[in-house]
Parts: C-alpha cells; structure tokens; sequence
C-alpha cells in the first residue's frame, strides 16, 4: 500500500492505493470510499497513452481527487459514465482535475522516468548522471530471456540519476534512470 | 609388379564415384555453414564431417561393424537420441512465460498448419503419405521430433529431412522476417502490449510438465515419447532438487548425444541415395513448410488482434514455431525495428515456448494419422 498526497487547487487529498495484482489496485480515497481501478496500458514514453479503468463504488459522484493521481483520472461532475477509460496526462507538475482527458492525450513532457518493460538483467549502463542524451539513444542494455535488448532514451534530456547497475536483477517496472525536468 | 597388387593398393581412388565428390562436397558446405557461418554448428559440423567420412570411397565406417553405422542403429534407427536431446531441450526451456500467458498457446497450434498444408502438397507431386508426413514434420523446424517422425514413417529420407531441419533453424532469422513484413502493416507491428508480471508459483511449475505429459500423452499417445521426454527436462529443472540431473543432461548427455546424432545423420547421407530429384523437392518443401507456418501463424495473430480490438501484435503468432528461442527473438527484433520502444518479447516466448509444445503434439498427431506403431 502507497500512500499519495496530492495537491489541487491548494487543497491536500490522501490517498491509500493498494496493489492487489500487477495491473489492479484498489485506491482508497480520504473520504472513505473504494474506487477500483485496473491499469490496462502502461508504458513510460513521451507518447505515454494511458488508459486505466475506472471503477468507482459511487458512479454518480465526482472524484475530483482521483484526477490527481498520476495515470488515474476520473472525469469530474456529470458526463462519461464511470466506466468508460480515460487517459491521464503522464506525470506531470500542473494536473487540471476537471478536464476529462480522452484517450489520444499526448504529450511530449512526460516520460521523465526509464522503467523495466520486461524482467531481465542489466548488463551495462551506457550513460550516467549528468550525461545529455538523444532520442534514440542507447541508455543501457537489458538482457531478458537470454537477449540482449537495448533499452533507448524517449526523448532527449539530461540524465539526473541512475538507480541501476551493471548484473542488477530487475522486474517488470523497476525504475531504472530518471531524467532531470 | 603383379596388376592385381596395384589394383589392390589403389582401389580407393578407382573407387571414387561422381555422387561422391558431390557428397563430399555438400558435406564440406554444411562444415562452411557451420564455422563460417555458425548456422546450427553444434549440429551442422558433425553432419557434415559424417557425410564426408561416409562418402570416402570404400569407407570402413560404414557397414556392418563401421562406426557410424554402430551409431545409427544405436540411437537413430531406434529413436533413442531426438528423446535423449528433448530432456536436454526439456531442461532448458523455461515455460514461465507461457504460464503467465495462457492464451499464447493458440499460437502454438497456429504454428503448426503449415506442416498440415505442406503435406497435402507433397502427396499431390508423387511423394508416399509416409514420406509427405515426414517432409511435412520440417515445418515444426524442430530437429529432434523431425527426426522422431521421420524415423518411424521414412527412415530413407532422414538425411535430408534433418538436414533441412536444422538448415531452415539455422535460417530463422533470414526466411520469417519478410513473411511477417508481408502480411502486416506498419501500424500492426508497432502495436505494444502492456506486460504484467504474474508471478508464476514453484507448485504450478512442477504441475505443468506433469500435468502436460499426462493430457498429451492421453490424447496423442504417439506424442508420449516426445512430450514425455521434454517434459520430464523440465520436471528436474522446476523442482530444484536434482540440479544435478539437470545439467547433465542439458550439458553433457546433450553434448555427447547431439555428437552422436550429427555423426549417424551424416552417415545417411550416401550419395546414390542423397542425390536424387526427391531431395532437392524435400528441401523445397520444407521451406515452403517454414514459410506456411510463419504464414498462418501471422495471419492467426491477426485473427486475434481483430479479436482484441487491434491490442494484439500478429508478428507475436510467427513465435508460434518450435524453434525457440530465435523465433521469439526475431519476433523481438522485427518489432524494435518499427518502434525501438516497443517490447514484446515475453509474449513472444510465450507463445514460443507454445510452439515447443505444439510441435510436438504435431509430430504425435501425424503419426497417429499415418497409422505408425
């Protein structure tokens, strides 16, 4: 269980998110209620497109507070049903809790953290803190099922921290770099 | 001098034939293949210095008490060593990835039409159903159940059979990708699929091979053999507690029994009898079997990206093929190609390690239909 404070429009909200599988998490809201959510999409990119379902125990409610949990919005007051999947902008400083955001939602800000698309170990970091990258470049090299995959920057940037290093065991989803900005 | 004295010391150069140089030749190609090229060289190589050794004129290691012809009827002609390999094969692979994706299994048995298709084509130029079924069996591109089936259906035909086999394996990376690039558009290959990692318990580990062997083995019973070997690999490797086992038969019974196998397949491959119209038609139709199952395997794969609302990459249905795991990375690298962001690889081992399977209960079904035993 992680828990989120999260600020919009200067007013704190709590949230407990729980993990109960892999791409199923239980968000429990400072106000008591239950919203269930399955996270259908995930991928740390520039293009991040993500798409989770949102299943609140109170459909006709608005959930402004749930807007503000990166890749969780839930459209605010009446519209959308509860069901229908939006796209959240990807992580970003400003979140405006009231637009519902529709699936094609792009945006070029967002990929500020490098996560391992699939488990496997780290054979060699190509770059380290401080160092300017290219799209496309090499970051480092992912070794999963016996395959050497390289794992290349998103966006162009400046790396602020490494998390791993080389023969690092990492599962689906581990942070491994982050960017500055 | 008496002439006979001569005749005596020369007859081996008197004896050499044209089909033997051939031979000779052919056998130097796959030892090229082998070094130069690295295409299947833990096989390729004793093949062909099998093929050489074998087509020497007058050539003591063929015949009755001849070495490679001890080796063919130790483990070839009785099926002993393509079952030795499958508890090395069986060792090595990991099916976690199949567990985790259940659904990749359909690919599997996608993968496998080709060798269906293929052998309607080979009955319709001539060939007997038992050779067409063995040519057929070339589209699983597994070597080990290749020559299983072929053993017991045309055992004449094995030297080409393996040869194209493990050839065409060695080709994965050359013949799959144009077809998969044929059949699918930009936009579909750079479909991405969320990964979930699912942890896969120890107790369903060890269930699977079990539980596999037994529904196989039921089912198709002349797939017992195969998936029972494969499966019992896998047993020793998920249980943890015979780590000896394991690596002995996934590294020295393996070795010293794929040595073995190359040198008797090699020994197959006499020239009156390798070079004829027949073989160069197997070695056609074995690609075209390969390229069948690609085929199907990609258009299934587009069947279920239809089926799941365009959130299924199709190049993952040509891992649908035993050759694993270079399908699955092929699968990989075609699809970084459209978008470097993109990974599928887990999926493809998935239904990789399905075709592994598949294949199997492929070469168990043809046997069954040819009326072998």
């Amino acid at each position: 269980m992680r828990r989120y404070t999260v600020r919009v429009n200067e007013t704190d909200h709590v949230m407990d998110v729980e993990e109960l599988a892999a791409d199923t998490f239980t968000v429990h809201l400072s106000d008591g209620r239950l919203v269930d959510v399955v996270l259908t999409d995930h991928q740390d990119l520039a293009q991040a497109v993500i798409a989770p379902q949102v299943e609140v125990g109170h459909p006709r409610a608005p959930a402004p507070t749930a807007g503000s949990v990166p890749g969780l919005a839930t459209p605010a007051g009446p519209g959308p049903s509860a069901r229908e999947a939006h796209a959240a902008p990807p992580p970003a400083e400003t979140v405006h809790p009231a637009r519902p955001a529709r699936a094609a939602t792009r945006s070029a800000a967002g990929a500020r953290t490098v996560t391992a698309p699939m488990p496997g170990v780290i054979l060699s970091v190509a770059v380290a803190a401080g160092a300017t990258v290219q799209r496309g470049q090499t970051l480092m090299v992912l070794e999963a099922m016996k395959m050497k995959n390289d794992l290349k920057a998103q966006r162009e940037g400046t790396v602020s921290q490494v998390f791993v290093s080389d023969g690092d065991q990492v599962k689906h989803g581990d942070l491994l770099l982050e960017f500055q900005g | 001098m008496d002439p006979s004295t001569l005749q005596q010391l020369l007859q081996g150069i008197s004896n050499v034939t044209w089909q033997s140089v051939v031979m000779i030749a052919i056998g130097g190609l796959l030892i090229f293949l082998a070094v130069a090229r690295e295409y299947e060289p833990l096989l390729l190589l004793p093949i062909g210095a099998g093929a050489i050794l074998t087509n020497l004129p007058l050539s003591p290691l063929i015949g009755a008490d001849g070495m490679l012809t001890a080796l063919y009827d130790m483990g070839v002609a009785n099926e002993l060593f393509p079952l030795l390999i499958f508890i090395g094969i069986g060792a090595l692979t990991d099916f976690g990835p199949l567990l985790e994706n259940p659904k990749m299994v359909l690919l599997g048995a996608a993968g496998q039409f080709g060798i269906f298709l293929t052998l309607i084509l080979a009955l319709m130029m001539g060939f007997t159903r038992n050779e067409a079924a063995s040519i057929g069996i070339i589209g699983a591109i597994d070597g080990p159940t290749s020559i299983y089936v072929s053993g017991i259906l045309a055992p004449h035909l094995l030297g080409p059979i393996t040869v194209a086999a493990y050839s065409y394996m060695a080709l994965v990376p050359l013949i799959m990708p144009p077809v998969m690039r044929l059949l699918t558009t930009k936009k579909e290959r750079a479909i991405k699929m969320p990964y979930t990692q699912r942890t896969i318990s120890q107790r369903t580990r060890i269930l699977f091979p079990i539980i596999v062997t037994i529904g196989v083995g039921t089912l198709v019973p002349f797939a017992t053999p195969l998936i029972g070997m494969l499966m019992l690999g896998n047993l020793m490797r998920e249980s943890k507690v015979v780590e000896r086992l394991t690596q002995a038969s996934s590294n020295e019974l393996a070795n010293v029994v794929t040595l073995f196998l190359g040198l008797a397949i090699g020994s197959t491959m006499k020239g009156e009898d390798f070079l004829k119209v027949g073989t160069l038609a197997i070695l056609g139709l074995g690609l075209l079997a390969f390229v069948l199952d690609t085929a199907t395997g990609v258009l299934f794969g587009k069947a279920m990206c239809l089926a799941s609302g365009g959130k299924f990459n199709p190049l993952i249905g040509a891992a649908g093929i035993s050759a694993f795991p270079m399908a699955a990375r092929v699968v990989q690298k075609e699809a970084s190609r459209e978008d470097f962001s993109n990974f599928i690889l887990m999926h493809a081992m998935g239904a990789n390690a399905a075709g592994q399977v598949a294949s199997v209960v492929a070469g168990g079904v043809l046997l069954a239909l040819m009326g072998a035993g």
